[in-house]
């Protein structure tokens, strides 16, 4: 802790470990640059020499990185043993088209592994070429499109100006479009080869080849000498050598000359004598291994042929497979398209109703009677407008059910439907009606099922089901009613609403059981007033009973005589109130009091 | 967390070499610049002395029966004032590669506590919440067991159970904390704290850089010294490197 509690006054930057290695790592890097660029500050013709070398170096390894990438691709589809012919193929395309094989193997690749087809490759790729050669359009993307075109993205073709609109190359096949565009490019290919630019292509493929030749070569060969295998290698390698020559050839002038010869003496010297005159030269001793011959399993012509025309089938099949896929995917579009049709329909269709109001089935029988007593054409008119109305909001449900129901023919029957009702409903909202048109609407209304004879036989059948039922209902009118004095209720016995059971609930609806608890209790509040008018009544009755009497209001000494009470002619039952000498009427008051309160605490007297 | 570099020393190139090359070969040279260092560098060694309290800021702080992990910083006022000083040896490189070549330093145990106490947390390290620990046990006679204990503990927390302590500890030792460190123009975010506290920094902040700027002519001076002798005695088949 207490290390840290100081101050720095003045401070050196030595730097770290690695610091310094990196500080001589750099100095020895400068120091070779210099070198190096002093060496090749010293005459052009060497530095062009050594970028000659490196391009060609580079050349052979992206040409050499190319044939690989497209060897593995043939490999992968199973025929590998069918890479010679396809390195034939390119090498005679190139020469043919005057196309180099670092973009020949790339587009054929591609169409290859699009396709799976060998065939299917050389012809697209022959296409390929002669539509480059016709629009200008450099051969790696006329290949692109053409396997994507292949596979149905044909949106990139356009640009070969086939005349065909967007909408036609979409609905179009692949071959049908390739077939336009071939028609249109016919003899551009060669056309082509008559031209200089066409000679210009053949030096440019002959002179590349040449570097890609050179640099195997020279890879090859300096990479042994470097001590590696890398084309970093022999780039260094061929460097060094130039550097060296360049110093030779300033001082004898004759670099220009001397560099190729050389080149080529290097190349057509046995490996084994360069290595040696090479390795002398750097101090090594530099021995080249013998490269191993690879041994490599032959397949049978049967077999090849066998495999050849199992990656045809496969290559057909997935064709196959994709224009099935296609079709499906059609078919849905245009299924899609019918409900799209249909969903417009329908929202034509609710903009001119009010949904959640109308009530078909009701407002039809409605309609129905509306017709019977209208007696004017104007009345008429307006209940053909409503029927139309309804119509079409029962072709709408229609409609409804189809969509989800995904029947094509149903949704399409349903939109015709549709579309007929709303163009009736148009005509009557537009006032400009026929009388045949509100006839054929209003005939819409009769119950065809009506005349059925099931529907007449259940019909006379309910109607003598009504009859039973209105007989039982004069039998029971007709009958006595029981009295109150006798049920003790006021009820007439049998005169009650049974409690719904719980089975008959249970399938009622809603509606109908909240109707039968209204029912009921107007049923009960009637038979409550009924008893309340026959209390009043008794009421009046005991009043008159009393007035009759005589002694209503008031004490009268008969009253509490006769049967029942008792002996005396005073009283029954005389209640003796000892209040005390003088009768103070308050303590007689209070002593009636005491004694009804001790009735009431018996449980004897009750007070209402 | 980011750590933070204190503030950047004056660079100077080839002072190690210059500072071997004159005790190899100029002694006399090296030992006159080390005098000259000395004079530059002990005015405000002794001004930063002078901050050190006589006397214990705390009365038990300089009780020399403390036990635990204060037993080694138990309070001295000469022990504290004879820690600051000055070295002018190359120090070791720290982590970005810089060798120290003078410095000014609180040594001491007790004078570093009193030097920086409070220069990150001025109201003292916050308390952590109490947790309560359990710690499995195994006890002879009633076997498994467990001892619990209520503590708030933690890196960067106060360890006390006082909760003001170090509130109170800061408070006690007095004196003023000062920043030395001069912030360049332009400079954004957070200075750095390392150079904050209250004897060498404090005297360091007040000398204004005239001990700096001092400190490097001397060098400076050494080196054209030394190169004049090295000029004088070439003739004798001396060679001197460095840069």
């Amino acid at each position: 802790m207490a290390a840290d509690v100081k101050i720095d006054i003045a401070a050196e930057f030595t730097g770290k470990k690695a610091f310094k290695q990196a500080d001589t790592a750099t100095q020895k890097l400068t120091s070779n640059v210099k070198k190096l660029a002093g060496a090749v500050g010293l005459a052009y013709g060497t530095s062009a020499i050594i970028a000659y070398g490196k391009a060609s170096v580079k050349a052979f390894a992206a040409d050499e990185a190319a044939a690989r990438r497209l060897t593995t691709a043939v490999e992968n589809l199973g025929i590998g043993f069918a890479n010679p012919q396809i390195a034939d193929y390119i090498a005679n395309l190139e020469k043919s088209a005057a196309v180099a094989d670092d973009v020949l193997r790339p587009a054929f690749q591609g169409l290859l592994t699009t396709t799976g087809s060998l065939i299917q490759s050389q012809k697209l790729l022959n296409d390929a070429i002669t539509i480059s050669r016709a629009s200008g359009v450099d051969l790696a993307t006329v290949t692109e499109d053409l396997g994507k075109g292949y596979v149905g993205i044909t949106r990139g073709l356009i640009k070969y100006n086939t005349g065909l609109t967007r909408a036609e190359l979409t609905s179009k096949s692949f071959n049908e479009i390739l077939g336009v565009i071939l028609k249109r490019s016919a003899g551009a290919a060669e056309d082509y080869l008559d031209t200089t630019a066409y000679k210009f292509d053949v030096l440019s493929v002959a002179t590349s080849n040449a570097a890609e030749i050179i640099g195997g070569g020279l890879v090859d060969a300096f990479a042994l000498v470097g001590g590696g295998t890398d084309a970093s290698d022999a780039a260094y390698v061929i460097e060094s050598i130039a550097t060296a020559l360049a110093n030779v050839s300033r001082q004898a002038g004759r670099t220009i000359g001397v560099i190729p010869t050389l080149i080529q003496n290097l190349k057509n010297l046995p490996r084994n004598i360069f290595s040696g005159f090479a390795g002398a030269q750097i101090g090594r001793n530099v021995v080249i291994p013998q490269k191993k011959e690879e041994v490599k399993l032959t397949l049978t012509q049967k077999k090849q042929e066998e495999l050849m025309a199992k990656l045809e089938k496969d290559a057909i099949k997935r064709e196959k497979e994709r224009l099935a896929l296609l079709n499906k995917q059609n078919t849905a579009k245009k299924l899609q398209g019918v409900i799209d049709k249909a969903n417009l329909a329908l929202g034509k269709a609710s903009d001119v109703f009010d949904m959640d109001k109308i009530q078909i089935a009701a407002a039809l029988t409605s309609q129905a009677d509306a017709l019977g007593k209208a007696t004017s054409s104007a009345q008429q008119l307006q209940v053909a407008n409503d029927v139309a109305r309804l119509n079409v909001k029962k072709s709408i449900l229609a409609l409804e059910d189809a969509i989800a129901s995904k029947d094509e023919a149903a949704i399409i029957a349903a939109t015709n439907k549709l579309n007929a009702d709303l163009k009736s409903l148009s005509a009557l909202t537009g006032q400009s009606v026929k009388l045949t048109n509100i006839k054929s609407i209003l005939d819409t209304l009769k119950p065809v099922d009506l005349i059925s004879q099931k529907n007449l036989d259940d019909a006379l059948a309910k109607i003598r089901e009504m009859l039973a039922l209105l007989a039982s209902a004069t039998g029971q009118s007709t009958a006595g009613v029981p009295k109150s004095g006798s049920l003790g209720s006021g009820i007439p016995a049998g005169d009650y609403i049974e409690p719904v059971s719980k089975a008959v609930a249970a399938q009622a609806s809603i509606a109908a059981i909240l109707e039968y608890a209204d029912a009921a209790a107007a049923r009960a509040n009637a038979f409550a007033d009924l008893l309340d008018m026959q209390n009043y009544a008794d009421f009046l009755s005991l009043i008159e009973f009393q007035r009759s009497v005589g002694d209503f209001g008031g004490y009268s000494p008969s009253m509490n005589t006769g049967r029942g009470y008792g002996a005396s002619g005073s009283s029954g039952n005389t209640i003796i109130i000892n209040a005390g000498v003088g009768s103070d009427p308050n303590a007689i008051a209070e002593a009636l009091d005491q004694y009804l309160q001790g009735a009431i605490d018996r449980g004897t007297l009750r007070v209402r | 967390m980011k750590r933070r570099r204190p503030a950047m020393p004056a660079s100077v190139k080839g002072g190690v070499e210059l500072r071997k090359a004159l005790r190899e070969f100029t002694p006399d040279l090296a030992k006159e610049t080390q005098k000259e260092l000395g004079k530059i560098l002990k005015p405000i060694t002794a001004k930063a002395r002078g901050f050190i309290p006589s006397t214990a800021p705390l009365s038990g702080w300089a009780n020399s029966n403390q036990k635990g992990s204060w037993s080694n910083r138990v309070w001295s006022s000469a022990d504290a004032k004879r820690g600051i000083g000055y070295k002018t040896t190359p120090s070791k490189p720290n982590r970005s590669g810089f060798r120290s070549l003078v410095r000014i330093q609180n040594a001491s145990v007790s004078g570093a506590i009193y030097e920086t106490a409070g220069r990150k947390n001025p109201q003292g390290r916050p308390q952590a919440k109490m947790r309560e620990v359990v710690i499995p046990t195994r006890r002879l006679d009633t076997g498994v067991g467990e001892e619990r204990y209520m503590t708030s503990t933690g890196k960067g927390y106060g360890k006390s159970n006082n909760p003001y302590a170090g509130q109170q500890f800061i408070d006690a030792l007095g004196g003023q904390i000062t920043n030395a460190y001069v912030r360049k123009e332009g400079a954004v975010g957070r200075s750095s704290q390392k150079m904050k506290g209250r004897a060498i920094f404090r005297a360091f902040a007040e000398d204004q850089g005239r001990t700096t700027a001092a400190v490097i002519k001397a060098i400076e001076n050494s080196k054209t010294n030394f190169e004049k002798v090295v000029a004088k005695g070439s003739g004798s088949g001396l060679s001197v490197g460095g840069r």
